[in-house]
């Protein structure tokens, strides 16, 4: 009976003041604002070294990029910075927040390098300058030459910090360029093209590379033996399989399962395109299709149990959704006359492709249940062969919306689309990596 | 309509003066103030804090910012020396 009195008792006296304002509203989610972030240079906390002044700025540069990729913090321009970054601290209290607050700073980035030999240690913090608060703290250890791969690995956590999930910045982009000549190869590159990879070097037209999901393979088409056909290269032994259909025919693209044990791929056969099932080395398990038509493009749900496709069945390419263990594919797509180049979202919700609008291509997205399509890019040029960032926040693309195709990156709802690219060649057909160690 | 206006054009400033990325999206703050006037934010105050100190100083900011706002259409000058708004985060994955 106490016990009741008190709780209303209680109730009455957390709100003495009910009356609300005269004008009410409601805010939801910030506006054009992004998040302002300061990234010092880094401190030479070891001795004199000739990497100094590129380490300094080079891994601040890193973050920067980073940073600004994401679409979700404004950095504030170094020429600003107050304090000389090589005689103030970099831990907490033994620099002013001042320094930073004047000029509007509401994140800080600060750390301090040593260089023993080939290796590197980092130390990078996250401060809040707001409350006066250290939010983060690591320390790095590599060789010298992988600085940009620290820098990434850190706005992972930052954007972990921010959001609850880690960033997606220590991951690489495979695609086809054919920056060599007229030739078309295979690359792997940073999100800002360092540490780029020439996988292939064979002066024949290579297509389609994926990763596999350990992020240690890339699986492709190629001509080099003249027949098309895939090819399964692994990054770090050099070690490489064919695949050679059995009864004839050709491997036109494959895709790996989400656990990485099977690849569906599309087999061309006396002019018919089909689906089939196969394992790590190429062997057939089940055919998936078995249609007059056109059956191509495949890509995974992210419990490998559905695989989204595209078929002319209907008299225009569209995309399907077929479950892997059998029965009837559901049809996905019913606006447009052309729709292609489909991948599902890590997230399972919504599925990216390829769309025509009148003579020119754009990037839909559109809820694996059906529903209506969503235009992510202009019309007024050229975007394509979309792929997803391993967290779903963002999708890459080629485009040729600057002349030649290079590629770019976006929110996954269409926001801040960045070029990545730009080897003087055509760049295209994009593959997101997995996260990476 | 004048009203609306009005409202709908402060709403937009001052939400675009927010800048907040959290890792939460069940917070909520409500904010007390007042319009002068001139367009000028006086008396601003926390009325329901959210829990998450950031959070609510990330939008005591974006109000102090937006300060002058335009001046209040002069039939409601009243109403809106007597504002309060409500903040909720936005879905970054959305």
């Amino acid at each position: 009976m106490g016990f009741k009195i008190a709780l209303i008792i209680l109730f009455l006296s957390i709100r003495p003041w009910v009356a609300s304002g005269a004008v009410t509203g409601e805010i939801r989610g910030q506006g054009g604002e992004r998040f302002p972030i300061a990234v010092s240079p880094l401190k030479n906390t070891g001795g004199n070294t000739a990497d100094s002044a590129r380490l300094s700025t080079g891994i601040a540069d890193a973050m920067v990029h980073d940073l600004e990729l994401s679409g979700w913090f404004k950095v504030l321009d170094r020429s600003a910075y107050i304090e000389n970054a090589q005689s103030s601290g970099i831990t907490l209290g033994t620099f002013d927040f001042k320094d930073w607050a004047t000029i509007g700073a509401e994140g800080l980035v600060k750390g301090g390098f040593s260089v023993q030999g080939d290796d590197v240690t980092v130390e990078l913090r996250l401060f809040d300058v707001y409350q006066n608060k250290e939010r983060i703290g690591k320390r790095y250890t590599g060789r010298v030459r992988d600085y940009r791969r620290i820098a990434h690995k850190f706005v992972d956590e930052i954007i972990n910090q921010f959001t609850g999930v880690p960033g997606v910045f220590n991951t690489r982009i495979a695609y086809v360029s054919n920056s060599g000549g007229r030739f078309k190869e295979i690359f792997v590159s940073h999100l800002d093209g360092s540490e780029k990879f020439q996988v292939t070097d064979n002066h024949t037209i290579n297509l389609s590379p994926v990763w596999s999901p350990d992020g240690r393979s890339i699986l492709y088409s190629s001509f080099k033996d003249r027949n098309q056909t895939l090819f399964l290269f692994e990054l770090y032994s050099g070690k490489e399989i064919k695949f050679t259909p059995r009864g004839g025919g050709r491997y036109l693209s494959g895709k790996f399962s989400p656990d990485g044990q099977t690849i569906v791929a599309t087999l061309e056969s006396g002019g018919n395109t089909n689906l089939y099932l196969l394992d790590r080395s190429g062997n057939v398990i089940r055919r998936l299709t078995n249609d007059p038509g056109i059956e191509v493009s495949p890509a995974w749900s992210p419990d490998g149990k559905q695989v989204v496709f595209v078929s002319d069945r209907s008299g225009s390419p569209q995309l399907y959704i077929l479950d892997v263990s059998g029965g009837a594919a559901r049809r996905l797509t019913y606006s447009g006359n052309y729709n292609t180049s489909p991948e599902w979202s890590p997230r399972g919700d919504r599925i990216v492709y390829t769309g025509r609008v009148g003579n020119r291509f754009a990037i839909f997205t559109i809820p694996v249940d059906g529903g209506e399509a969503r235009k992510l890019t202009s019309e007024s040029f050229d975007s394509e062969d979309p792929t997803w960032s391993p967290d779903g926040r963002f999708i890459a693309f080629s485009s040729n919306r600057a002349g030649k195709y290079h590629l770019y990156v976006m929110q996954a709802g269409g926001d801040n689309q960045r070029r990545l690219t730009g080897s003087g060649g055509d760049d295209t057909k994009p593959h997101w990596s997995p996260r990476l160690d | 309509m004048d009203f609306l206006i009005y409202q709908n054009r402060i709403l937009g400033t001052i939400k675009d003066n927010w800048a907040w990325i959290g890792q939460r999206s069940n917070l909520r703050v409500v904010v007390h103030f007042g319009i002068k006037e001139t367009g000028e934010i006086f008396g601003l105050k926390i009325v329901q804090p959210s829990g998450d100190p950031s959070y609510d100083e990330s939008v005591l900011r974006a109000v102090k910012k937006s300060s002058p706002l335009p001046a209040p259409p002069e039939s409601y000058r009243k109403d809106f020396a007597d504002v309060e708004l409500t903040f909720r985060p936005r879905d970054l994955g959305a």
